[in-house]
């Protein structure tokens, strides 16, 4: 049953990202579902017989933000399972945090590495995500530990 | 061509600008936003101790008078509520329950005052201090209610029937009274309205700094990214092997776009530092592992300069809380500043030690970081500046044009930040030493003095 390859859904609206990061990770060897928008990657998903094994997700997408895309996977109970890794350039704490907070595995800052460690990274992500994909529930991810003065503004 | 280099430059320059003023305004924000508080602080403090002192004086008079002992009572609870508020600003700082109590205080005694009479002398004064008070209190539109409500209460009782109340007063004192609060009303009210204005106008600053951070750190970063793994992409020989002078081109590209990132990065380290954003993530990190990496890359950068670096590890650290990327700007910093000042042949040592030398009295040890180099060295006179913001020394100006002078300065806020510690030794001509130290305990941040 178990593929060759592991699959990755990569959702990214940028155009010029979405290309080089497919290019690299099929180079790498993994099997690859570029979305350019949140509602691509959601059909795909309603459509796909098997469902990717990780999904790399960009924050800002054009159609929906990053938030709304987990809300969608945490709201159907077969997605729920698929871990989501969030790679943007965007990082306060609070994106951190909710990103987190609703399931997302793993934030990476785009502009602090390169693709090639970036792809190293997904590699050990998906092969520990599937030992420790039981939660549907809380996961174990470490919460930023300070942040004491969250401002309103 | 012409007109996009031109466009470009100018972008360039706007951008520039923008970073300065922003730089400027965050500072100036953070200052008055400080002063006003210290000066409500301050007021309300003075406000009510006068009131204390002018009440209980009062009150202990009429009860020694043994004329009224009910108005000489009541005057002393006035003053102690005037000394309670006193108290509570200046110990809690709670500036909104001091408000409270003391509009509270002053209105009812107001009320009291014009039923029984003594708003001749040292009374008048605190019918007029009240409209300025409930000013200074709250914004120009909730000032003006309450003023109004208190001429409104005054004209109600003045008005009732003398069956009902026996006012003390002639009905000429009552309407010179009335007019003269409504003048006063009028000017605080106007003086409020700009002052508010002015908080507005703060608060939008503010904001705004805020979305330029998050805008900028997505807005800047998504092209860097792309023409890094693009580059990326190129160099790996993924695309087809480039010949030797494209494989140049491309380095070139992807080294111009890599100090872009740093210097993008520094900018909005600076920005979240002056905002009292910085953004810190805690987790376990192998200190040894992440030297090694961030010298190898800086080493990478000045292979043309033959530099002897050697490196002394202990053998056993123990993983710290530490935030990866404020750690990772600390060691890039202060390497990159070694092996760039430090001329052909030079030696450049670097060392990581675990000393028992307490940072502050609750560490258990710290963590002392070394970087030795036999460079340029800073100039004794200059020395004293060294963490200043865009601070860069005479003698490596003439060496190297390219750095921003944000480098230490950004190393030293951040450690200042989160517990740690930066200092150096230097001579002219013979090299320096910089040592930055970190508590065993790991990154903290700094607890803040008084709330926000």
């Amino acid at each position: 049953m178990s593929k060759e390859n592991p699959t990755i859904m990569v959702v990214e609206d940028e155009t010029l990202l979405l290309q080089a990061i497919t290019k690299k990770l099929k180079l790498s060897g993994l099997d690859v579902i570029s979305c350019a928008s949140g509602q691509q990657a959601i059909d795909y998903l309603d459509n796909l017989d098997e469902l990717p094994d990780a999904v790399w997700l960009d924050y800002y997408l054009k159609d929906m933000n990053g938030l709304a895309f987990m809300q969608t996977l945490k709201d159907n109970p077969k997605w729920t399972a698929i871990p989501v890794l969030v790679v943007s350039n965007s990082a306060s704490p609070d994106k951190v945090n909710n990103m987190l907070g609703l399931g997302a595995k793993k934030y990476i800052l785009k502009a602090e590495y390169r693709l090639d460690e970036i792809i190293i990274m997904i590699k050990d992500f998906i092969q520990n995500g599937g030992t420790n994909q039981q939660a549907a529930g809380p996961t174990e991810i470490q919460l930023p530990v300070e942040n004491g003065e969250t401002t309103n503004g | 061509m012409l007109i996009r280099s031109r466009y470009n430059r100018l972008m360039l320059k706007a951008q520039a600008i923008a970073m300065h003023k922003l730089l400027g305004g965050l500072r100036q924000a953070q200052n008055n936003r400080d002063t006003v508080r210290t000066e409500q602080i301050y007021f309300i403090c003075t406000y009510s101790f006068i009131g204390c002192l002018a009440f209980a004086l009062f009150g202990l008079q009429y009860l020694a008078k043994d004329e009224k002992p009910l108005v000489g009572y009541l005057e002393l609870i006035f003053a102690l509520g005037f000394l309670v508020s006193g108290l509570l600003v200046a110990y809690t700082r709670h500036i909104a329950l001091a408000k409270a109590v003391m509009l509270l205080v002053t209105s009812s005694f107001l009320m009291v005052m014009l039923v029984s009479g003594g708003i001749q002398g040292t009374g008048l004064f605190w019918f007029f201090v009240f409209p300025v008070l409930a000013f200074f209190f709250t914004n120009a539109k909730r000032g003006l209610v309450l003023a109004l409500l208190s001429v409104i209460a005054t004209s109600v009782v003045w008005a009732l029937p003398d069956s009902m109340v026996d006012l003390p007063h002639s009905d000429i004192a009552i309407r010179q009274l009335l007019i003269v609060y409504i003048v006063v009303t009028v000017g605080v009210f106007l003086y409020q309205l700009y002052r508010d204005r002015t908080e507005r106008r703060e608060k939008a600053i503010d904001l705004a700094k805020s979305e330029f951070l998050t805008l900028a750190s997505h807005q800047l970063r998504t092209p860097i990214s792309a023409i890094g793994w693009l580059s990326e992409l190129l160099l790996s020989g993924d695309m087809g092997k480039l010949n030797h002078e494209q494989k140049e081109h491309v380095e070139h590209i992807y080294a111009s776009n890599q100090r872009l990132a740093s210097i993008v990065d520094a900018m909005l380290i600076v920005s979240g530092l002056e905002l009292k954003k910085l953004d810190m993530r805690i987790e376990l990190v192998d200190l040894v592992a992440v030297s090694r990496k961030q010298l190898a890359d800086q080493v990478s950068l000045h292979s043309d300069k033959m530099l002897q670096v050697s490196e002394k590890y202990p053998d056993q650290l123990p993983k710290l809380r530490l935030d990866p990327r404020l750690i990772k700007i600390i060691l890039q910093n202060i390497f990159s500043n070694a092996l760039k000042y430090t001329p052909k042949n030079g030696e450049v040592e670097v060392s990581i030690m675990q000393t028992d030398q307490q940072i502050n009295p609750k560490s258990k040890g710290s963590i002392l970081i070394s970087v030795r180099d036999t460079g340029y060295g800073i100039s004794a006179d200059q020395q004293a500046a060294v963490f200043s913001k865009l601070f860069r020394a005479e003698n490596i100006k003439r060496h190297d044009t390219d750095g921003t002078g944000l480098g230490l300065y950004i190393v030293k806020e951040v450690l200042d930040e989160v517990g740690g510690n930066i200092w150096f030794e230097s001579e002219e001509g013979k090299g320096s030493t910089f040592y930055v130290m970190l508590p065993l305990e790991g990154m903290k941040r700094k607890k803040k003095d008084k709330k926000g």
